[in-house]
């Protein structure tokens, strides 16, 4: 496995005169990485460009070692994609469509059979295997397509948004497979998302674009920790009290409308915080250090970007 | 061979390659026919004694004749016979093209396969070659395998396995007409399965272009010449005419077969479009410029986005 698993210089995509990705330089070493943007910022256009889906209008792109545009066919037996949209071929049956999908990616169809219900069953797809996938739900449908992304047993795996679509338990099984995906196998992830939580649960680093450009490229516990005096405090009630005490601390502080009372504060832990309402005597149901830190901070470039542009 | 597999699951294909193999039994029995002409002992001869006096010395006169000079009767005889049966079960194909065509590229591109496709070890030109040589396996199982059959079986059952030796430029031309007219209409296909992403348009798309292929064929036949090349069926009968030469084959008929030779002179080929001169540039002109346009649909149409 190369240091990085994607590197670009300058890549560039134009849609006519709009430029989808302006510029991007990153390098991203092996790991769950998190692909962040609001709609439209040109994340499944990164990817898209790293697969060869469509071609870059400049710059380089090199994944896994290899340079974007020179080695097609190479690449894709080393990697594994679940596009947004479903992408089944309709009237085959599930086992069949991804045992179809191995041998696309080059296995005899012997070993791809066996891949093929092998993935079935690492992605928990029982009897239903044998349906046709017309008659798939969603959940199933997004089990498949992460099914048929890693049958050849890739290096790295591209997924736009695999969670769509899905109901919170069913969400919950999909992060739990992906996040297998690097623990268990070793296989890097690039996750798309325009869901922070799925994320942040998942991925070690993150790169949040929007506009084109790469505005943050880090990892998620460097970031955080940029932002460890920000805490929010769950009370039952005195909530404008304790807020006003901690303004009287220097602190930012106000009431949010779930009741909980934010707080910002200069220290890197909640031992000030604690303080604070020992003196006050009053008991917190919960503390919740950074909670939101990867939302702000998501908030915070975006809101830069826009100004930039303005 | 996973798109072979979905077109052959369609019920309506299937009859359609059992009826170019019924076709093509036929063509075997017709071929067995001409073959007990030599048979002494065969039913032919039996039926032959019963003739009247005259009629007996005509047809013995035929036989000799068709002994004595096997290279020009088995080969004249198989050429004709041969253009006939491969013009006629070109129906076959076309009927299978309208019923695969949904599934060949519309469906892809409706359900976004093509990203699955592309996002795989496969190339564009992989994607179309294995496009390619499904319709134009589809096409072999209905059209070359069923001639070749019955000229296999007709040199089979022949009495003197000669046939199979004078018979082979009916053979020769035969594969060579199939194979590019094969060739031809799955490209074609590729293209016309390509303009639409609604599976249905695309047999609609075909079925027009074949009538009013026709239509046009038809009515250039008596004002302008030109538009008979808007049909790819009168296209492809060009190629025919120029590899089988059916007027070449019938002067030969007609000078050498003694008697009926002159009774073939009876036959009015001046109104007979088998037995005018091909247009055959024109034809292979129209056929590129059609599979131009089919290639330039397919670089345009099928992309991942």
């Amino acid at each position: 496995m190369p240091d990085f698993v994607i590197q670009t210089e300058s890549l560039t995509k134009k849609f006519g005169s709009q430029a989808a990705l302006n510029q991007v330089s990153v390098s991203v070493p092996p790991g769950p990485i998190g692909l962040l943007g609001p709609n439209g910022a040109g994340k499944s256009t990164f990817m898209k460009c790293l697969l060869q889906l469509i071609p870059t209008t400049s710059g380089k792109a090199h994944l896994l070692g290899q340079e974007v545009g020179r080695v097609g066919r190479e690449i894709r037996t080393r990697v594994g994609y679940t596009p947004e949209q479903d992408c089944h071929i309709p009237g085959m049956i599930g086992c069949e469509y991804v045992t179809y999908c191995a041998q696309l990616s080059g296995l005899p169809y012997q070993d791809a059979r066996q891949r093929a219900h092998e993935m079935l069953d690492f992605v928990g797809m029982g009897q239903e295997r044998y349906r046709k996938i017309d008659t798939y739900s969603t959940g199933m449908k997004q089990r498949l397509k992460l099914a048929q992304a890693i049958v050849h047993d890739p290096e790295i795996v591209f997924l736009d948004e695999p969670t769509n679509g899905l109901d919170p338990k069913g969400r919950e099984q999909i992060l739990e497979l992906i996040q297998s995906l690097w623990t268990e196998h070793g296989i890097s992830i690039v996750l798309s998302s325009h869901l922070l939580h799925d994320v942040q649960r998942i991925c070690d680093q993150i790169i949040i674009i929007a506009l084109g450009k790469v505005l943050v490229h880090d990892t998620i516990a460097n970031l955080t920790s940029q932002r460890k005096g920000a805490a929010e405090v769950v009370v039952v009630k005195d909530q404008e009290r304790l807020s006003a005490l901690f303004r009287q601390q220097g602190w930012e502080s106000e009431c949010l409308p779930n009741g909980h009372v934010k707080v910002e504060h200069a220290s890197m832990n909640i031992n000030p915080i604690l303080k604070v309402l020992h003196e006050a005597d009053i008991t917190p149901i919960e503390v919740l250090p950074s909670p939101n830190a990867l939302e702000e901070l998501f908030v915070q470039a975006l809101n830069t970007a826009h100004e930039s542009v303005s | 061979m996973n798109g072979i597999r979905s077109a052959w699951d369609n019920k309506w294909t299937r009859n359609m390659v059992l009826g170019a193999w019924m076709l093509s039994i036929v063509q075997a029995a017709i071929l067995f026919g001409i073959g007990q002409l030599l048979v002494e002992d065969s039913v032919i001869y039996t039926l032959v004694e019963q003739f009247q006096p005259q009629l007996q010395t005509l047809a013995k006169g035929l036989m000799s004749w068709i002994v004595a000079h096997p290279e020009i009767s088995v080969s004249s005889t198989y050429s004709f016979l041969f253009y006939f049966f491969s013009g006629w079960l070109k129906f076959f194909p076309l009927i299978i093209i309208a019923l695969i065509i949904p599934a060949l590229i519309s469906r892809d591109l409706s359900s976004k396969a093509i990203i699955v496709y592309s996002s795989k070890a496969v190339s564009r030109f992989d994607y179309f070659l294995g496009k390619f040589m499904t319709v134009f396996a589809m096409l072999s199982f209905a059209w070359l395998l069923p001639v070749c059959s019955a000229w296999l079986l007709g040199g089979l059952l022949a009495p003197d396995w000669s046939f199979l030796w004078h018979s082979r430029m009916a053979l020769v031309k035969s594969m060579t007409f199939i194979g590019f007219s094969s060739a031809f209409l799955s490209l074609i296909a590729m293209g016309v399965s390509a303009i639409s992403i609604k599976e249905k348009s695309a047999t609609v798309i075909w079925v027009v272009m074949w009538v009013l292929g026709n239509v046009a064929s038809n009515i250039g036949r008596h004002t302008e010449p030109w538009l008979r090349h808007l049909s790819f069926n009168y296209n492809l009968e060009q190629l025919s005419l120029k590899l089988f030469h059916p007027k070449t084959e019938l002067e030969q008929l007609q000078d050498n077969i003694p008697v009926i030779g002159n009774l073939l002179r009876g036959i009015p080929t001046h109104n007979m479009p088998m037995f005018q001169e091909p247009q055959f540039n024109g034809a292979m002109l129209t056929c590129g410029i059609m599979a131009f346009l089919a290639i330039l649909i397919l670089h345009l149409r099928v992309k991942p986005e």
